[in-house]
């Protein structure tokens, strides 16, 4: 389901508060590496058009999750379809881990919410 | 691959902006940039938009980055990453409301600007010291004449100088003088120069730059023999040639040899700069002791004497001299201060009065801000309970509201030392030439400093309140009710009371200048007795080797006036010795033949006039009884006089002068036995000034008292500036020795003489303007928060049938109420302050009920227009989408 890279060792990767920006590349990475075109499209497509990203502020944020040992740069995808020469990335096993950290909170956001009557339950029968 | 030449406007425009990113992300990322850029999206302002946004943020972080390798510390990557992110959230924010925004950085921008300005002024005035060595050492003595300071004469200085050894290291006295050089061009023109004894030179402590000062060998010898030049003649008039000293100019015809050149930056405390400083010419202990004198005593202290110390010993020895010389010194009393006092003794007050009223337009400013912060602070008590419930801590909270007023009062700095900048640029181009502490002035460091510490202080002071307050909103509270509620219908407190101040300080302000622009009105239109449209002037000035005696003088000057009124244009022409609007005051006592006990004590005083028998007509002062002076008034003739009405009248009450004799006491008293008679009585003048009242004036016949130099009243059937020419080279023929002659018309020195008045008026006028809008701008803002807040409320009225107008009245009477207790106290205090503007006024009380009544109506009318937008919001607002959006 997902591909999980290895941080190249040596440096002490920061800690990045994370954005929705952030969060979504994250996200879109899930199921494999892809390229900055690749991610800006499916980033459009998931968000529905709910998150600005142009090209400068998604490579700024990838050099952001880099340096934070979010991701790295990795091959292309197997079978070698696309452009060798685009630049591929993907998650990391802190990236990962981080990930799931960000949606466990979400999910306690969307409880309390939940049970305020601000959102609707979307299994009624709990 | 898309070729660049192909890609549209903003696809290239971002591609240029990326060129400039960091270094090292640009060498990482850049080539995917570039390729990303010219596949995606559409080709327009977002994508440029993009760039621009990462633009920041990369150096924002190379910064941020190189900072903190700097300082090294365990918390620091957590301090950067939040401070980062509170300035990128702050500045979000204040993006996103940009009409807060704007409003509250431009409100901050001019107080911190307007002060910086002033600052700026009074630091280069009052605070700066004087560029001399150790300059608080230095004082001035001078004498006191009931209140008004009046020179020395030379037997005084002389004294002083011998008995205050004991508190005074080096001392001397320095005068003011003119002289006559020849310029290269063969003209002659007349400069400033201060005359100076040798122990000034010591007393100042401050080494030529080049050359030595004169020496002994040049001072009494009768004329100029030797000259110090200053730095900024040197440079203008030899363009700062070292070998000028030891070289000669000629001075009034003779050539004297310069010694030396001051340094730079340094003028003597003269009311204009002097190019000169040139030796005694004759004894100065020989002249009469009373009288008019010319010194001002310049020394500097003995090492560990205070000034106080100094005061005592100078009046201990003046009064030893008054008990010695009583006749001459009379009551005459002496005034020591330091120099740097005396130098900005009349522009101190005013230069306090302005940083006082800059003072309280920055109290105005900063009380708006807050306003407007603090209404923000309540709308935004929904996303503080939010943030609140997702963890954030209230010290989180207020240091992002901190930050945000923190950021604002940035912007608003920066903006205030542009502002600042440009206001000196203004102040200096309309202020009058004899105020240089202003016309000259730059932005300081220190005032620049004080801009930042101010833009820090009023961050912390409009942010804290409305941060404390905005983050003890109820979590549950503001969710289920919504923060409109919560506002409720009190416009008391905080809010309110800043708003009313705002409008007392308006109304003090407006009144203040309303009462001068009145002042300046009838200051304009005064009549002062004389002609001064159609009158041209011109200074005279012959040298005296060519005129020997006063006999040639009188027929030079007879015949230049022949020869002036011959010329086309011409109506009229008369000379006098003192010019309209000039200074240099000559008033002595007179001794009246009628009453033989007269002593010196309780003779009258008057102005003296030496005028020729054409400067009546030339300026249409009226003869009232009598005749005017004739040609048969000449030096071998009786005596004569003229006397103003009011000099007339406080000598002889309702009797007729005309026949009686007096003798105006220009030396000894007892040597005023020339007795003149009075032949006639003319209308009263306003001669130095519009506002002094006019002086008991005495007038001598110019042929019976030569002086060679004198101005040419000139009337003319036309335009008079249309002569200055024909004039002047009229007046070149008759006599091409004469220094080059100053020409002006009356109307033009009129004109200035009204400048400083002019300046006051336009000064507290912008005040006024500002301290109105800020006003103005602080209760609209009020009542528009308010209305938003009660949109709730009053859409709930609106249901239950409250009609548009009532809803109207809601609000005005709101604000007016506001408006009213402002004018209250507002009125109060300009009738307090207004007392400090009596003596700027002309012909107009600080209580005048006009000024006063009008001022309470227009801003009563002003505030109402501010009321009315949001009353008109209130009365327009729907009710049905007021309670659907709760």
């Amino acid at each position: 389901m997902y591909q999980i890279l290895e941080q190249p060792g040596g440096r002490v990767p920061r800690h990045i508060r994370m954005t929705p920006v952030f969060f979504h590349i994250l996200l879109a990475l899930v199921e494999g590496p892809r390229h900055g075109y690749g991610l800006l499209q499916e980033i459009d497509q998931r968000a529905h058009g709910r998150v600005n990203l142009g090209p400068s502020s998604l490579y700024w944020a990838l050099s952001r999750l880099e340096s934070s040992g979010l991701i790295v740069e990795a091959d292309g995808p197997p079978g070698g379809q696309d452009d060798e020469r685009r630049r591929y990335w993907g998650l990391t096993d802190q990236g990962i881990d981080r990930l799931r950290t960000e949606l466990a909170a979400l999910s306690d956001v969307l409880e309390h919410a939940r049970s305020h009557d601000l959102l609707p339950d979307p299994d009624p029968k709990r | 691959m898309t070729n660049h030449s192909t890609l549209g406007i903003w696809r290239r425009a971002a591609l240029a902006l990326v060129r400039l990113y960091p270094r090292q992300f640009r060498r990482r990322f850049g080539l995917e940039i570039h390729r990303t850029v010219r596949e995606a999206g559409s080709d327009d302002l977002t994508i440029l938009a993009d760039a621009a946004g990462v633009l920041a943020r990369a150096w924002t972080d190379h910064f941020a980055n190189t900072l903190s390798h700097l300082r090294p510390s365990r918390h620091r990557e957590a301090i950067m990453g939040t401070l980062i992110h509170d300035l990128r959230f702050a500045v979000r924010n204040l993006l996103r409301r940009p009409g807060f925004a704007f409003l509250a950085t431009g409100t901050l921008a001019l107080g911190i600007g307007t002060h910086a300005a002033l600052f700026s002024v009074v630091d280069g005035v009052l605070l700066t010291p004087l560029d001399l060595p150790r300059s608080q050492d230095l004082v001035i003595a001078r004498m006191q004449v009931q209140g008004e300071f009046r020179n020395l004469t030379g037997p005084n200085l002389v004294d002083l100088l011998r008995e205050t050894g004991d508190v005074f290291a080096s001392a001397g006295g320095f005068w003011e003088g003119g002289v006559t050089i020849a310029a290269p061009d063969g003209t002659r023109e007349q400069r400033l120069a201060a005359g100076a004894t040798p122990g000034v030179f010591d007393a100042l402590g401050v080494p030529l730059q080049l050359g030595r000062p004169w020496g002994p060998e040049a001072v009494g010898t009768g004329s100029v023999a030797a000259v110090v030049i200053t730095d900024a003649f040197w440079r203008s008039r030899f363009g700062a040639d070292s070998s000028v000293v030891g070289s000669t100019v000629v001075l009034n015809g003779n050539p004297v040899e310069i010694t030396g050149v001051l340094p730079r930056g340094f003028e003597f405390p003269l009311r204009e700069e002097a190019d000169l400083v040139f030796p005694p010419v004759i004894d100065i202990a020989a002249v009469p002791r009373a009288g008019l004198g010319a010194f001002t005593l310049l020394a500097r202290l003995q090492p560990g004497v205070s000034i106080e110390r100094a005061q005592d010993e100078v009046r201990r020895v003046w009064e030893a001299l008054r008990a010695q010389y009583p006749g001459d010194l009379r009551d005459n009393a002496i005034a020591v201060m330091g120099l740097q006092d005396y130098m900005v003794r009349n522009v101190r007050p005013a230069l306090l009065a302005l940083l006082g009223a800059t003072s309280l337009l920055l109290l105005l400013a900063i009380a708006n801000v807050a306003n407007l912060m603090l209404a923000q602070g309540i709308r935004r008590g929904t996303e503080m309970s939010i943030r609140s419930s997702l963890g954030a801590s209230r010290g989180r909270l207020v240091r992002q509201f901190t930050v945000e007023s923190a950021v604002l009062a940035g912007f608003a700095g920066l903006a205030g030392i542009l502002l600042a900048t440009g206001s000196l640029a203004v102040l200096g181009s309309v202020a009058p030439p004899e105020m240089p502490a202003i016309s000259e002035a730059r932005l300081s460091l220190r005032a620049l400093g004080f801009a930042v510490a101010l833009a820090m202080a009023c961050a912390l002071l409009v942010g804290l309140v409305p941060a404390v307050r905005a983050s003890h909103a109820n979590l549950s509270g503001a969710l289920r009710s919504g923060a409109r509620a919560t506002a409720g219908r009190k416009l008391l407190g905080l809010e309110a009371s800043l708003v009313v101040a705002q409008i007392a300080v308006a109304v003090v302000l407006v009144i203040g200048a309303g009462l001068l622009i009145r002042s300046f009105s009838r200051l304009s239109n005064v009549n002062p007795g004389y002609r001064t449209e159609g009158v041209l002037t011109a200074e005279i000035i012959v040298q005296r080797q060519f005129y020997p005696d006063r006999a040639s003088l009188a027929t030079f000057f007879d015949r230049l006036e022949r020869e002036v009124v011959k010329l086309p244009g011409v109506r009229r022409v008369g000379t006098t010795y003192r010019a309209p609007f000039s200074t240099g005051e000559l008033s002595v006592p007179v001794r009246l033949a009628d009453t033989e006990q007269m002593t010196l004590e309780d003779a009258p005083r008057a102005e003296i006039g030496i005028v020729s028998d054409g400067y009546l007509q030339a300026l249409e002062i009226p003869v009232l009884q009598g005749r005017n002076f004739t040609y048969q008034d000449r030096q071998d003739s009786p005596r004569v006089v003229l006397v103003s009405e009011t000099l007339a009248r406080s000598l002889y009450g309702d009797e007729d002068p005309v026949g009686r004799r007096v003798a105006p006491v220009l030396g000894p008293w007892e040597s005023a036995t020339n007795w003149a008679e009075i032949v006639g009585v003319v209308g009263d003048i306003r001669l130095e000034s519009l506002d002094a009242p006019a002086a008991g004036t005495l007038y001598l016949p110019s042929r019976q008292l030569t002086q060679n130099y004198a101005t040419l009243m000139v009337q003319t059937a036309g335009d008079p500036a249309q002569l200055t020419t024909s004039l002047r080279d009229a007046m070149l023929r008759i006599e091409p020795r004469m220094v080059d002659p100053t020409i002006q018309t009356l109307a033009s020195l009129r004109a200035e003489s009204l400048a400083r008045p002019r300046f006051n008026t336009l000064l507290l006028g912008a005040f006024s303007v500002l301290a109105l809008t800020l006003a103005v701008v602080g209760i609209y803002g009020l009542l528009s928060y308010s209305v938003a807040r009660r949109r709730l409320e009053l859409g709930v009225r609106s249901a239950f049938g409250a009609n548009p107008g009532t809803l109207l009245r809601l609000i005005l009477t709101q604000g007016m109420k506001l408006t009213g207790l402002g004018l209250l106290i507002g009125l109060g205090g300009a009738l307090f302050m207004s007392r400090a503007l009596s003596a700027l006024l002309f012909g107009i009380t600080p209580a005048d009920p006009t000024t006063y009544a009008g001022t309470l109506a227009g801003v009563a009318a002003i505030a109402l227009v501010g009321c009315m937008v949001p009353g008109l919001r209130a009365a327009r607002g729907n009710a049905v989408e007021a309670l659907r959006s709760e």
